[in-house]
């Protein structure tokens, strides 16, 4: 059987499972309330916890794109590792406080501490902004990834468009009936797909000290720049790199609303502490697996087809290396519709909660609401499936982007949460002064300034601003004040 | 060691200095930005600055289990819906 039919008969498998557990979770008297839909009742364990993150925080871009950076760059691709542990370390800054009072005050979006945290609908406002534009062109690059994906991996069998239709159309089932539950279960299975489809490779490919050591002095011999000390140009994108990914990937709000969906705080203490190993488990093993392509696969060749590339190569080899190429090539699928379903979710919640419900539908009930983000998740597919179905749109092209959008946004977390002197203009002005730097530097044409990423500089020149205004606050408030009393005090 | 304890005993990280210094350091320590550039010994068959990387993550890792479990309490757990801001 050739490797596009296998794989075909376990992806179809695989989607009768969601679809099925789909059905599973839900709820037989329907789903009413907005917290019960979007964040499965607030009632997530350890177990669906770490998987749901496991599989929303690694997309298919992970299992895909990561060999193809460690085949184009080399060693340097270690860094996978680090930034991917970064988030939890972020983490750390805002979730223990932001869980306490999220559960307390009944958060659904990441509006919603926004919204309680600063009290301005007009922060909130452009901060949901930032997250849809943000997330929609992250949902986006799920779908055209679907497309390719199917259509690569079936030799052409399966039309890019079929691809896209197919995977969105299940998608769109299971999580219309059956919500965050169903999304969040569905994420255990895929999560569970990574684990064993990455556990397989480690075993089946990693070589022994000695002959990785063969391979490391081949790949010096050829291309020395892959093995040798990185200069400092590499090292200075390599710290940016963390920043930009720690801080912008903790406050994707698929991310967020996993903290607000925890059952407690015991429950997300157990999670991300799990959660911060995985990244030697995932982008440790793909790029490992790159380093081996360098060897394995001719130079100069497409970075994104080397996966594939190799997954067609040792499938030839033996039944088992071919076996679990079938289950790599289903968890590449699961990697990236486990990221897709999430980030929908969230996207109908910030959408029908706070866009819809806060201006058209204010006053409305959650079941209207609920139902309401319901039809706007297809809807919402629709557009991306239209959109998808020609990649070439200029929304394709924001999605490189979309992290260091993500990344403005940050500080109304982790200093909003860490902070408490922090005021509401200081927040406004430093998100503005922000995009509209990022937004220069992309503008004269520098995406980076000495290797460093124009959002981690307009991150910097945003941190910056909250901090200078609200001291410059402070001090005002302190001057009036003692300008008050000493106008009071009594003359002599 | 000091331990701040507010909100009925919830207690969280970030308030410590000396944790965010030791990431400061482990991450620092993760990008051989302090190597000088050039060629590489071997160490287990990879770069030796691949396994100084790798090993200050797992070093990074550790230590967030053990600032987890060790500075993040929080007296579980208010009902849902409960107002005590």
């Amino acid at each position: 059987m050739s490797l596009a039919l296998g794989a075909a008969y376990g992806v179809g498998l695989y989607l009768l499972v969601l679809i099925a557990l789909g059905y599973a979770t839900r709820r037989p008297g329907g789903q009413s309330g907005l917290g019960d839909f979007y964040l499965a009742g607030r009632d997530l364990g350890v177990f669906v916890l770490v998987l749901t993150l496991y599989a929303t925080q690694y997309s298919g871009n992970t299992l895909l794109g990561y060999p193809g950076e460690a085949f184009q760059i080399g060693y340097a691709w270690v860094m996978s590792v680090g930034f991917m542990m970064a988030i939890v370390v972020v983490y750390l800054t805002f979730a223990p406080r932001l869980q306490r009072i999220a559960r307390r005050r009944a958060f659904v979006t990441p509006g919603d501490w926004i919204a309680f945290r600063f009290d301005s609908p007009r922060l909130t406002l452009a901060a949901n902004a930032l997250l849809v534009v943000a997330i929609a062109n992250y949902l986006l690059a799920q779908l055209v990834a679907m497309g390719h994906v199917t259509e690569g991996l079936s030799g052409g069998a399966v039309p890019y468009w079929a691809g896209v239709v197919l995977l969105t159309l299940v998608i769109g089932i299971y999580e219309t009936i059956g919500g965050m539950r169903a999304v969040a279960w569905t994420d255990c299975v895929q999560g569970i797909m990574l684990l064993a489809g990455l556990t397989g490779l480690l075993l089946a490919v990693v070589p022994s000290p000695t002959d990785l050591g063969a391979v490391t002095a081949a790949i010096a011999a050829e291309a020395p720049e892959k093995v040798a000390v990185p200069p400092w140009s590499v090292t200075r994108n390599w710290l940016s790199t963390i920043l930009l990914i720690g801080f912008s990937a903790a406050v994707y709000p698929h991310a967020i609303q996993r903290i607000y969906a925890a059952r407690n705080a015991a429950t997300l203490k157990r999670a991300l502490r799990v959660m911060v190993f995985l990244p030697l488990v995932t982008t440790g093993v793909m790029f490992l697996v790159g380093v081996l392509a360098i060897a394995e696969l001719p130079a100069g060749g497409d970075p994104d087809q080397v996966m594939p590339l190799l997954l067609t190569a040792w499938s030839g080899r033996s039944l088992a290396l071919y076996c679990l190429a079938v289950v790599v090539i289903t968890a590449v699928v699961a990697a990236i519709m486990s990221t897709a379903d999430s980030v929908l979710l969230s996207l109908s919640s910030i959408l029908a909660k706070d866009l819809l419900g806060q201006t058209l539908l204010r006053g409305a009930s959650e079941a209207q609401l609920t139902r309401v983000g319901k039809r706007l998740s297809w809807l919402v597919v629709a557009v991306l499936v239209v959109l998808a179905l020609a990649p070439r749109t200029t929304l394709w092209g924001l999605t490189e982007i979309r992290m260091e959008i993500l990344a403005q946004v940050a500080p109304l977390f982790v200093l909003g949460v860490a902070w408490r002197r922090l005021t509401t203009a200081a927040a406004i002005t430093g998100l503005a002064v922000g995009c509209a730097t990022y937004a220069g530097l992309l503008l004269a044409g520098y995406p980076e300034v000495w290797n460093i990423h124009a959002g981690v500089i307009a991150l910097g020149v945003n941190v910056g601003c909250c901090v200078a205004l609200t001291r410059l606050q402070a001090a005002a408030c302190a001057k009036l004040r003692w300008s008050n009393s000493a106008a009071r005090e009594p003359r002599i | 060691m000091r331990r701040t304890t507010e909100d009925g005993g919830f207690v969280e990280p970030r308030s410590r200095p000396w944790i965010w210094l030791v990431y400061v350091l482990l991450f620092g320590a993760s990008v051989p930005w302090y190597l000088p550039a050039g060629p590489a010994r071997l160490w287990f068959g990879l770069p030796h600055w691949v396994v100084i990387s790798l090993v200050a993550s797992l070093g990074v890792a550790v230590f967030t289990a053990f600032v987890i479990a060790r500075y993040w309490s929080a007296p579980d757990d208010e009902t849902y819906g409960d107002d005590g801001h």
